[in-house]
């Protein structure tokens, strides 16, 4: 096999002919084989590390397959799959080669064997994935973008000088385990940490993620988060600290969910409190909770990314995914409803769906390790999530108050897109064996006891009535068009203000002294001028003659030299 | 039919486009002579890749003219160090031919471009002869001849603009001076040792041990070499020469002719000339390293202030030259690496951004760049080429720039000069200055009312893409080059008979 | 239900989603509660006649998943209340610099066939 060989190449090599291939349903066709010809490289391959190759004295490995790299490698595949198909109707060229540089760049980290690998597509995640935001074209979404993009650019720096300070460390850049405790590791957890968005550099993803365009939100929702997970996992698993930014993460986004107007980030909010679940399993790290974080993290890329199509179905036919806006869509979108309940039941973890069988796994590896309270902060984190995506979002959209919209019915590619997900949601909760067998350790686990299906029944039933029974009373807070303050009011409203000022205050101060300096500064910059600018010695014409003097001058200088 | 030619291979890469000139004088207008040429030069670059190949391993190639043995015998000697140039110039030559059908056409009269592309073969034939041969006189002849070629090339750009001709004049003056100097130097070698075979040179050089003779040789050959590869400073014909002439031509001189000079000057100092090593090692670091990194930063600032884009360029190669000197001079490994590796990554990156600045007057009709204001909506790809290249040019990481900064940054740290190492980044800083103005003025800014300007046609920015595209390649993935850069160094450090022994 | 319309228009009797007509008034509310009032209590009773098994003694509580998940919405509710309170702002916050405020725009929309 070649030594460049990654599922990375087959999405870039494709990203490069998209503008090729004529659009419609040739183009359609074509950005749906991609993903099997990258599940093609990897496919049957016995574990071990491939396409290994020196560079500058380091070890590159493009092509580490192990049981952990697989299933997010086909997970990621089967998503970008889906998600073209969702993007059927799609002819924008830009979204087309953004998405599969994305898609490749996760999956080419995902592969990675060393850290170097791993940062080069970790930034190309960041710089592909921009481009889903800015395809929206409109100012909001340029600013938003750029926000994103020096955010997860930022994210790619601090890894890379972590690689630096580990490889000095370490002498060795190869991606494994790593013990939290070293200048070198704590920065690379900060940069996965932001990428995976941890309490306080979560910011980034309520931003940016509800400011792409339809087809974009759903394809950002499936692959940078999931990749963070993933660098956990391989990373950090069994450091004691992500138990506790877990809980927090799976926690604090509630309240948002349960407050946002904004359909799709509520989603963000929903997805964020899931990645917490990962997270605490990474961080409990026995083999169950690994395989538990690694079986949530494939559950919610089909289950949330469903959820995602379902609104965005609905912006696509409204023009908007404001709860104020929505309500009563059961009557023209039943089949989109529909999807979207599977994907509800799927978050609120009701048995045979996929969030049931894969949220068990940490939930009863905490329970293993008998830790109450992480266990009861993620059993509230799960009501929550029950409450606010499991049953808020799809009263606001589908019932509720009638918007008075009667929308067509989604596109053909987008139902066919949500139906399969739908499906496999499905399918991964009635047949956990699956999925199970695909996982990076080897051990038994029955999510159907008795007990276990009963006790969450009896959640969901409790809750769902709770929420009937608020409703009708008018007792939930109410959906408003409104902003809700997070953390980045301080890097959007504060720090501009301080900074501001800061500025008012230096400016008096500045003024008094820039105004000496200034005129020294000029005098410096006339210097420069003087000696460089157009008419200056150094970049005149010269006549030959006085060419020919200075190298006269230098022969003869280097000459005396030559009798020292 | 292979194994006919394949020995043969070293005196084809020169003879080929040497009698093709003649040939493509005779093909009447334009057209047939561009293919004519484009052909040709296609060949030469095939040859080349063929003797890198054989090369790559660090095998030595030596091929001896018309069957006489050296030192009698004028001998090419092909070794991983000038595969590696031949690589460079050949394929330059071969990229730039396509790009200079539209260019040339636009800027040279029709009855004219069979010679003009005459006088292109003539300054490849001329410029692989010099890194070919392994006989110093040789290297004078094949130097005057790309040189010869290289004033009428740099003339012909009179029909644009008429200061192409003193430009050409000034280039003819400075050039003719340090062609002198040379062969004086070399002369002075052979009144020493009596050979002018380069290997032969190097041995008896290393035997006769040090003497005044021969360190006046030294400084003539350096000071010679320097004209040719613009050391600052004497690199005032450089940005004259470069701002005026035909845009291709520009492109392919910037990507080859200093780079061969750089190519000849290692040779000599590294290889032939090894009689002291306090003498030269001194003349290195005292006058060259200074030399270096004044051009670093006095040839930024320039650039900084020039209002022609195409100058501004010519100055950043004089400030990149400085680069390639400052590598050569700290006289480590990782010096002569960064400074091989330089000449295939700053080639390619100028020739891109040549090219790109040639697209411009192509298509806009001018390179100033004040007049390029909102360029970059009317011919997005020539100016995101440009924002590339630039972004090369400053050294950012997974393009080529950052290769050979990195490079050269380790070198002065294993000497433990990390001032030096400080003021390498801060003239990357200017860099960012220069690029940033044009990028500024070509999306910042408004375009003026009335202007329109197409993309330049495909026939240009293909060829502008594939250098940008390989100075991205080669940035991310660096293994060839820097292999080959390593190594070369190493074989030119091999093959020296004072320096390193100690 | 608040602000739901009861009226149901022979217009809508038509559209694809028509079996569900009338989920969305009052009466369909109280319909959906009741049902799952018994739903609770039919779940309940499994536990009263299966004896269930967990990780932890409070689990051992009778319907201890039942009253938590309404303990916890309770709380959630007060608590998201308060959080809006506080953090609550105008949709145009953040002004142009944000897509809150603006609406999305008409290419990307109901698009099946057009070029963007």
């Amino acid at each position: 096999m070649p030594e460049y060989y990654t599922p990375a190449l087959a999405y870039i090599a494709a990203a490069l002919l998209v503008p090729f291939v004529p659009k419609g349903f040739l183009r359609g066709l074509y950005l749906l084989l991609v993903p099997v010809a990258g599940v093609l490289i990897f496919w049957g391959l016995t574990p071990g590390t491939y396409n290994a190759f020196n560079l500058m004295g380091m070890q590159i490995g493009l092509m580490r397959v192990d049981a952990l790299s697989q299933i997010f490698g086909l997970a990621f595949s089967l998503a970008a799959m889906l998600a073209a198909l969702y993007a059927w109707h799609l002819r924008d060229t830009v979204q087309q080669v953004a998405t599969l540089l994305y898609a490749g760049s996760a999956i080419g980290a995902v592969f990675a064997a060393d850290l170097i690998t791993l940062f080069v597509f970790w930034e190309g995640t960041a710089i592909a994935s921009v481009f889903l935001i800015w395809a929206r074209r409109t100012e909001g979404s340029f600013a938003a973008g750029m926000r994103y993009l020096v955010i997860q650019i930022g994210s790619g720096v601090i890894l890379i000088a972590g690689i630096v300070l580990y490889y000095r460390e370490m002498g060795t850049i190869s991606f494994t385990a790593m013990e939290l405790g070293s200048p070198a590791t704590w920065t690379i957890l900060a940069a996965i940490g932001i990428k995976c968005a941890f309490p306080f550099l979560h910011n980034w993803m309520h931003d940016a993620y509800p400011s792409a365009t339809v087809t974009g939100t759903v394809i950002l929702s499936i692959f940078t988060t999931k990749l963070a997970v993933y660098a956990l996992l391989r990373g950090f698993p069994g450091t004691e600290l992500l138990i506790y930014i877990g809980v927090a993460m799976a926690l604090f986004p509630i309240a948002f969910a349960l407050l946002e107007n904004d359909l799709r980030r509520v989603l963000t909010y929903s997805l964020n409190s899931q990645l917490g679940f990962m997270v605490v399993g990474a961080g409990i790290g026995t083999p169950l909770a690994i395989n538990g974080a690694a079986a949530h993290a494939v559950a919610s890329i089909f289950y949330q990314g469903l959820l995602f199509m379902a609104v965005g179905a609905i912006l696509f036919r409204t023009g908007t995914a404001r709860a104020t806006a929505l309500g009563g869509l059961y009557r023209t979108m039943p089949l989109t409803m529909i999807f979207c309940l599977v994907g509800a039941a799927s978050i609120s973890a009701l048995p045979f769906t996929s969030g049931f069988v894969s949220k068990s796994l940490i939930l009863s590896a905490a329970g293993y390790d008998k830790m109450f309270y992480v266990w009861l902060a993620l059993l509230a984190a799960s009501t929550g999530a029950i409450l606010h995506t499991g049953l808020r979002l799809p009263y606001l959209a589908f019932f509720g108050s009638d918007g008075s919209l009667r929308p067509k019915e989604a596109p053909g590619g987008m139902l066919l897109a949500m139906a399969l997900t739908a499906a496999l949601c499905i399918l991964i909760g009635v047949f956990p064996g699956a999925l199970y067998a695909l996982l990076p350790n080897d051990v038994k686990y029955e999510p159907y006891t008795f007990s276990h299906t009963i006790v969450q029944l009896q959640l969901v039933a409790f809750v769902a009535l709770a929420f009937a029974w608020a409703v009708g009373r008018g007792l939930l807070p109410k959906a408003e068009r409104s902003t809700i303050l997070d953390f980045d009011w301080t890097y959007r409203r504060l720090l501009p203000s301080i900074i501001r000022g800061l500025r008012r205050l230096a400016g008096a101060v500045w003024d008094r002294a820039s105004r000496n300096i200034n005129s020294r500064l000029d005098n410096l910059v006339a210097a420069v001028f003087q000696l460089h600018g157009p008419q200056g010695p150094i970049a005149r014409t010269w006549p030959t003659g006085a060419m020919v003097m200075m190298v006269a001058l230098l022969l003869g200088m280097t000459l005396v030299l030559t009798y020292l | 039919m292979m194994a006919l030619i394949e020995p043969h291979l070293p005196a084809l890469q020169v003879v080929i486009p040497l009698v093709a000139a003649p040939f493509c004088m005779m093909l009447g207008r334009g057209g047939l002579a561009w293919i004519f040429a484009s052909v040709v030069s296609l060949a030469t670059f095939v040859i080349s890749i063929a003797l890198f190949a054989q090369t790559y391993d660090g095998t030595i190639i030596s091929y001896h003219m018309g069957g006489w043995a050296p030192p009698i015998g004028i001998e090419y000697r092909v070794d991983i160090l000038n595969a590696f140039v031949l690589l460079i110039v050949s394929g330059s030559a071969a990229l730039v031919l396509p790009y200079a059908r539209s260019s040339v056409a636009a800027e040279i009269p029709a009855e004219r471009q069979a010679l003009f592309y005459t006088a292109f073969l003539l300054c490849v034939a001329g410029l692989l002869g010099v890194t070919i041969t392994g006989d110093a006189f040789n290297v004078f002849v094949f130097l005057e001849i790309s040189s010869l070629a290289t004033y009428a090339l740099v003339a012909s750009g009179a029909w644009a603009n008429k200061r192409a001709l003193t430009a050409a004049y000034n280039y003819l003056i400075m050039g003719t001076i340090g062609a002198t100097f040379f062969v004086i130097g070399i002369g002075m070698l052979y009144s020493v040792t009596g050979t002018l075979n380069m290997a032969d040179l190097a041995v008896r050089i290393a035997d006769h041990g040090d003497s005044s003779t021969l360190r006046m040789g030294f400084v003539l050959i350096l000071l010679g070499i320097g004209l040719k590869l613009a050391m600052f400073p004497l690199h005032l014909w450089l940005p004259n020469a470069y701002a005026y002439a035909p845009s291709a031509v520009t492109a392919f001189l910037a990507a080859t002719a200093t780079k061969v000079a750089v190519y000849v000057m290692l040779r000599f100092m590294f290889t032939v000339l090894g009689f002291d090593y306090e003498f030269q090692a001194d003349t290195l670091r005292m006058v060259v390293l200074p030399l270096a990194i004044i051009a670093m930063f006095a040839a930024s600032l320039v650039a900084i202030f020039q209002d022609d884009l195409k100058r501004m360029l010519a100055y950043s190669s004089v400030a990149q030259i400085g680069y390639i000197l400052l590598g050569l001079s700290l006289l480590n490994e990782t010096g002569i690496t960064a400074s091989i590796v330089h000449l295939f990554n700053h080639a390619v990156t100028k020739a891109a951004l040549f090219m790109v600045a040639g697209c411009f007057i192509f298509s806009a009709g001018t390179s100033s760049i004040s007049k390029l204001a909102g360029v970059g909506r009317d011919m997005p790809w020539t100016t995101a080429a440009f924002v590339a290249g630039g972004l090369s040019l400053i050294g950012l990481p997974l393009t080529v720039g950052f290769i050979s900064k990195w490079y050269l940054v380790l070198a002065t740290l294993e000497l433990g000069w990390w001032p030096v190492a400080l003021m390498i980044m801060a003239s990357s800083l200017l860099a960012i200055i220069y690029v940033w103005r044009v990028v500024e003025v070509a999306y910042l800014q408004p375009a003026p009312a009335g202007v329109t300007r197409k993309e330049a046609p495909l026939s240009m920015l293909i060829p502008t893409w594939i250098f940008v595209g390989l100075s991205v390649w080669f940035g991310v993935n660096a293994m060839l080059t820097a292999t080959a850069a390593g190594r070369a160094a190493s074989a030119l450090i091999g093959s020296s008979h004072i320096l390193w022994k100690d | 239900m608040t602000g739901s319309s009861d009226k149901t228009t022979t217009n809508d009797k038509a559209l694809p989603g028509a079996m569900l007509l009338g989920i969305d008034t009052a009466r369909g509310g109280r319909i959906v509660t009741w049902l799952l009032v018994l739903i609770c209590i039919l779940l309940a009773a499994v536990e009263f006649v299966w004896p269930l098994h967990g990780y932890f003694e409070i689990e051992d509580q009778p319907v201890f998943y039942g009253w938590f998940g309404i303990l916890v919405c309770i709380a959630l509710a007060i608590f998201a209340r308060i959080i809006g309170a506080i953090l609550k702002r105008r949709e145009d916050y953040y002004g142009s610099l944000s897509v809150s405020a603006e609406e999305h725009p008409a290419f990307d929309l109901a698009q099946e066939k057009a070029d963007a």
